[in-house]
């Protein structure tokens, strides 16, 4: 396959931020396959709570927690509005697991943004489209007189299953599961379990079932 | 709490940004609250109706039409994908009120937010913004294709946000719409109607999900 793109950046550039990317990757302490590939610097967030203000973070207490098995594309080159992949991960307890965890199998996230404080899970070969927002919390207290302290955030983890497919700018909320083979559609907001194969679309996602008629109509 | 990004903050550009914010909200009049800081430049935009095409127009007529938080970031380093802050007003007659209005209280932090006003947009303290939310209180065209795109003819009622009100990401609040204090409005929502206050309310167009306890949190 050849692909010309007028925004691209010559290869030499390329080669430069892989390399700066595949240091930073190091520097945090984050896994990436040999194979890695990116063409922009992605935005990474750590936030250790357990800390006070002002002391200095500790990258190790966050080391193993993110793991890619596949490419990481952050640059605004892509045939849809794109921009960064954006990582927040929060510590909020001293036991090695009180914290984010970012782990995809062999999926390419393309401009993905990930909010975690319990863990994200990715299978393999999942299509992610850009613009893909997936949190296993609400990032804040709901009810906004409430401090903003993890059991306010209401977390639960996010699992997408092999060969899902996320269509551009979907949101995947907190604690929800899309099984294997299932397709969100685009700008879809998804609040439920998604069973295998299923097709959901709509804010909130909804089964996709009722539009099928309009889907298997010939065009005009 | 201690945190680090990978885009971390050059302190210098950080400052020439925010004296650049500063000199671009003196040269429209617009007050800078106190401790007021930044991140990024915003895009101010004044546009006025009653001139002609080409006319310069004159940043005195929007006097007093737009007040800004205690801090703006229109930075694009944030969790979700964001955009500069957008701030547009449009006068569209000769009266002083026949303009935009964008009023928000000093006790607000704006990041990534849209505001488009021709008639005036209100926020109450501590709203939270999540990125590339989108906040409008005109149609901008009228909704009836065949009727002349005079400004008689748009859908046009003031916006209005009380006190901690927080929109998810990528919300879109459509002209005309009250948003109760205490509300919390779900990522990707377009907000239609009027939203009670302590209601969390969420979709295309937003439904009430819940109510908060009124009383107690």
């Amino acid at each position: 396959m050849a692909v010309f793109n007028s925004a691209a950046p010559d290869a030499a550039t390329l080669e430069q931020i892989n390399r700066d990317v595949i240091a930073l990757m190091k520097k945090i302490g984050a896994a990436i396959p040999p194979t890695f590939r990116c063409d922009g610097m992605p935005i990474i967030q750590l936030t250790d709570e357990t800390k006070a203000e002002g002391e200095p973070l500790d990258y190790a207490a966050f080391a193993g927690r993110l793991s890619f098995g596949g490419n990481m594309y952050s640059s605004d080159i892509s045939s849809y509005p794109a921009g960064p992949v954006r990582l927040t991960v929060s510590r909020w307890g001293p036991n090695p697991d009180d914290c984010g965890k970012v782990i995809v199998g062999k999926t390419d996230l393309r401009s993905t943004s990930i909010g975690t404080c319990v863990g994200v899970t990715i299978g393999d070969h999942v299509t992610l489209g850009t613009r893909v927002i997936i949190l296993d919390n609400d990032g804040h207290s709901v009810d906004r007189r409430k401090p903003d302290i993890r059991e306010n955030k209401k977390a639960a983890p996010v699992f997408i299953e092999d060969n899902a497919w996320i269509g551009y700018g979907a949101v995947i909320l907190k604690g929800v599961r899309v099984g294997r083979g299932a397709v969100v559609l685009p700008g879809s907001v998804v609040m439920w379990d998604v069973p295998e194969g299923g097709v959901v679309v709509g804010n909130p996602a909804k089964s996709a079932k009722i539009y099928q008629k309009h889907f298997s109509d010939p065009a005009p | 709490m201690p945190w680090w990004t990978v885009a971390p903050e050059d302190r210098a550009q950080v400052a020439r940004e925010q004296a650049r914010t500063i000199e671009l909200l003196a040269g429209l009049g617009i007050e800078v609250p106190q401790n007021f800081e930044c991140r990024g430049v915003p895009q101010i935009t004044l546009v006025d109706l009653t001139k002609k095409e080409g006319e310069p127009v004159d940043p005195a007529d929007f006097r007093g039409r737009i007040s800004i938080g205690q801090w703006m970031d229109s930075s694009c380093n944030l969790p979700f994908p964001a955009e500069p802050v957008r701030l547009t007003v449009v006068r569209w007659g000769k009266r002083p009120e026949q303009c935009g209005k964008i009023v928000v209280d000093a006790r607000n932090n704006i990041s990534s937010l849209t505001i488009i006003s021709y008639v005036g947009v209100h926020i109450d303290k501590w709203a939270l913004f999540a990125p590339s939310c989108v906040i409008m209180d005109c149609d901008g065209r009228p909704l009836d294709p065949s009727k002349p795109a005079g400004i008689g003819n748009m859908y046009m009622a003031p916006v209005r946000l009380g006190k901690y009100v927080w929109l998810g990401a990528g919300t879109i609040v459509l002209p005309g719409v009250t948003i109760g204090e205490y509300c919390t409005i779900g990522a990707q929502s377009v907000v239609a109607s009027d939203m009670p206050s302590y209601s969390v309310a969420m979709g295309n167009p937003a439904r009430v999900a819940a109510r908060l306890n009124a009383e107690k949190p």
